[in-house]
């Protein structure tokens, strides 16, 4: 259908559905578009794309430039793009672009209070579509519900109080006909949850806290009243199963973060994968990757869905952890499989049989520092992998980099400021740098490695071009390509700004486009 | 009569022991490992969450009561690099060129200085003041003329045949750009610095001024790397050429361990007092 053909269908039926939840199902099978965060439900961020491959690749070309408004640092955002049109948020901005040309069809601006309580700048990583409705978080934990053909406003629901420290940066995930909102604050003392609301009304369906109440299952981790303001943040967009109906969401640190006496324990599910129920929110299963976590080790990251093992393939979850190690679980039971270190580790001697770590001499903060890898930015940390079927590799933007590690007492919880208890600075004399490390998905054991000069924050993506497009960090600002099998550099661009997004794929015009956000552009490339 | 007065004396006795053993654990800070330490910090830190940052900044720097305190946390979290012979800026200045006023000063020791090894910290508002106050006190503790020699004569070593400094260096425009600006060297370096560098200038070299070897298939280019990134290096060679070379076509990059710059070790005593004097006077 001709695009003007189809604008001018729904002028005259509004009732015409854009993203149905048959599409968002089969979203593997329409690879000129780019549904959901992470590409599909697996989130295997993997394109069945191939027109870029690794014969051309040399010759891709910037089609494109969107410039972010002011107010933001770095462009975090990972555009949708359906049928023709680009869906991309900024901190206090959605805009709908034309995918072939960059030109802007319409644009939502709501402005911030002046009061909004963050760790780390304003930050916006992205939308969710479902129907004729894009649904976007805001930095004062409200979920916004835009009309897709005008962008104006249907419904606008507050999560929770933005002045404790809420806020809401990740991208929504749409689960049937609910949206799911996960929310940041773990450095201020929240009580992190996830909330589900109906996608038409704006009303929430569900609420599941993070870290269990008074009575709960799991709230005797906590010593004395400590869950209370025990942390356990839902930032990063989670992961959804449709055959076993289960989402699958990482929760973040405790709080206070870097000194644990106030709260002895295992402090559940804090630095957990947590699986719950898609209808009800309710708990299935978790696996702790960190009890008593002190390191600020958030289990944010983008769980990924794969079925493989040895003869008969079997259901999994893979993750590549903040802590260090990488690991293996069974998505149905939540059983752990194995687990792999993929960066330098001092502070586990080893991960028992059951995937719960032994703790090493080196495992605590103190007062006079303790020098613990990986740093508290973690071995890698809310950017996101990819899984290429194709190659049965898992891939992961990884950060080198130790840390001194400081405890300190003194600091009470103060509703809506810092909760730290300690902090951290680079190991003196170190130089903290990083990888695209690829590793195969079911022993965890290293494939290849491309070093990166400095750290990065940058997302990966996987194609049926056997291309891994990923990118470098501040200082360098590199956006490539790599041959997905060899981890040799195939293209690179310098794109003048710090590449802190995923890269994503998507066909216009017949021509196979690849985008990403850089410092505050957003950048489209194709071939000539 | 003399009861009241006796129970006055008693108050004011107390009230001034109360003081002053807060003012004493205060100044001691930090661990709160035992009992009554921690009492103090929780009592405080209730105190505290009334207060205001100006409230802090005015009692510890204004009044000069937080120096003491603050000097437990210089020795924490500031002296592995700002100590005499580490490689922090020399704070022992009449005036921090980045940090004229509280304010700045209290902004870097809380953000760090984007571009340099000075990072950010953690520390609480009362710490953050405690802090400036002990920092202002080591800049009027400190003074140009604590270090010997005649800064006369260092500065014609300097600049004469004898020490050649400036076919590398530069003072005030004069000179040449292979090695590290020095004309506000004695406010970035303390003397202990200095004076290392001159002897054993090896012992830390400036990453940027540092020699890189890059060998290709058909040449091998050094110099000053002016740029790096995971595909690209940039050299500038000693006759000022600017390489720009893709890393793909580089089979090794080195970076040399030892100074291009010359041990000074045998100037004499009095010549390096006084090369000494006229680099600390390069404020």
């Amino acid at each position: 259908m001709k695009p003007y053909i189809l604008a001018v269908a729904l002028a005259t039926l509004p009732a015409v559905c854009q993203v149905t939840n048959e599409r968002l199902l089969n979203a593997v099978a329409e690879p000129a578009n780019w549904l959901t965060y992470s590409g599909a439900y697996n989130s295997q961020r993997h394109s069945s794309l191939a027109e870029i491959n690794r014969s051309n690749v040399s010759r891709l070309r910037v089609a494109w430039i969107y410039q972010a408004g002011n107010g933001q640092r770095t462009f975090q955002a990972t555009p949708l793009v359906v049928d023709g049109v680009m869906y991309i948020s900024e901190p206090a901005k959605v805009s709908a672009l034309d995918a072939r040309t960059g030109r802007p069809l319409w644009t939502f601006n709501r402005p911030l209070p002046e009061t909004v309580i963050t760790c780390c700048g304003l930050v916006n990583r992205g939308v969710a579509i479902l129907g004729n409705s894009v649904f976007v978080g805001t930095m004062d934990a409200h979920v916004l519900a835009l009309d897709i053909r005008t962008g104006r406003m249907r419904w606008d629901t507050v999560v929770a109080d933005h002045l404790l420290g809420y806020s809401v940066s990740a991208a929504p995930l749409i689960v049937e006909d609910k949206v799911v909102v996960g929310v940041g604050g773990g450095e201020f003392g929240i009580r992190g949850f996830l909330d589900a609301y109906d996608a038409a009304t704006g009303k929430r369906v569900w609420r599941t806290y993070t870290i269990p109440g008074d009575g709960e299952k799991g709230n005797e981790s906590w010593s004395g009243d400590s869950w209370k303001t025990g942390g356990g943040p839902t930032w990063v967009t989670g992961t959804y199963d449709p055959e076993l109906k289960l989402i699958y969401w990482g929760i973040g640190n405790p709080g206070p973060l870097f000194t644990g006496k106030s709260r002895r324990g295992d402090n559940l599910y804090t630095c957990s994968l947590l699986a719950l129920d898609a209808a009800t929110g309710k708990y299935r299963w978790h696996f702790q990757f960190t009890p008593h976590d002190e390191h600020d080790w958030d289990a944010n990251q983008v769980p990924i869905l794969i079925d493989r093992g040895e003869g008969e393939p079997r259901k999994l979850v893979v993750t590549a952890n903040r802590n260090g190690f990488y690991y293996v679980l069974d998505r149905v039971t939540g059983r752990f499989l194995r687990a792999r270190s993929f960066v330098k580790q001092n502070w586990a001697s080893e991960i028992d049989a059951k995937g719960r770590p032994v703790p090493s001499a080196t495992f605590s903060p103190s007062l006079r520092g303790t020098a613990i890898y990986p740093g508290a930015e973690g071995g890698t940390n809310w950017q996101s992998p990819t899984y290429s079927p194709r190659t049965g590799t898992f891939y992961v933007t990884t950060r080198e980099e130790g840390m001194l590690y400081f405890q300190r007492d003194d600091r009470p919880y103060r509703p809506g400021q810092f909760f730290m208890r300690g902090s951290h600075i680079t190991i003196p004399g170190e130089k903290p740098h990083g990888s695209v490390l690829a590793l195969d998905a079911w022993t965890g054991e290293k494939r290849w490695e491309f070093p990166l000069l400095t750290t990065s924050w940058a997302g990966l993506l996987s194609t049926a071009g056997d291309l891994i497009f990923g990118g470098t960090g501040n200082e360098e600002g590199n956006f490539f390509a790599l041959d997905a099998t060899s981890g040799k550099p195939l293209w690179q661009i310098a794109t003048g700004g710090e590449v802190r997004a995923a890269p994503i794929t998507y066909q216009v015009a017949g021509k196979q486009h690849v985008a990403v956000a850089a410092g505050r552009n957003l950048m489209i490339f194709s071939l000539p | 009569m003399r009861a009241v007065l006796r129970y006055k004396f008693a108050t004011v006795a107390a009230i001034t022991l109360m003081i002053g053993a807060a003012w004493y654990i205060d100044s001691r800070h930090v661990g709160a490992e035992n009992f009554w330490k921690r009492k103090y910090y929780t009592l405080r830190n209730d105190l505290s969450s009334s207060l205001s940052d100006e409230w802090y900044r005015t009692w510890h720097t204004r009044l000069g009561i937080g120096a003491e305190g603050g000097k437990a946390l210089y020795g924490e979290f500031c002296s592995s690099c700002h100590q005499p012979g580490g490689r922090g800026s020399n704070l022992q200045v009449a005036v921090l060129p980045r940090a004229s006023t509280d304010e700045a000063l209290a902004r870097i020791i809380r953000h760090g200085i984007p571009s340099t090894d000075m990072r950010g910290s953690a520390l609480t508002d009362p710490e953050v003041w405690q802090l400036v106050a002990y920092v202002r006190k080591l800049g009027k503790s400190g003074s140009r003329s604590t270090q010997a020699g005649d800064p006369r004569n260092g500065r014609l070593l300097v600049h004469s045949e004898k020490g050649r400094c400036l076919s590398c260096h530069s003072v005030r425009g004069e000179g040449a750009f292979d090695g590290p600006d020095l004309t506000r060297v004695g406010l970035r370096r303390t003397p202990s610095y200095l004076r290392e560098s001159l002897i054993n200038p090896s012992s830390d070299i400036a990453k940027e001024y540092a020699i890189v070897t890059a060998r290709t298939a058909n040449q091998t280019i050094s110099g000053m790397r002016l740029a790096e990134d995971t595909f690209n290096v940039v050299l500038r060679d000693r006759t000022g050429v600017v390489h720009s070379l893709p890393k793909s076509d580089i089979t090794t990059l080195t970076e040399a361990r030892l100074s291009p710059m010359p041990t000074y070790s045998w100037l004499s005593q009095k010549d390096l007092d006084d090369t000494l004097a006229y680099l600390v006077s390069l404020q």
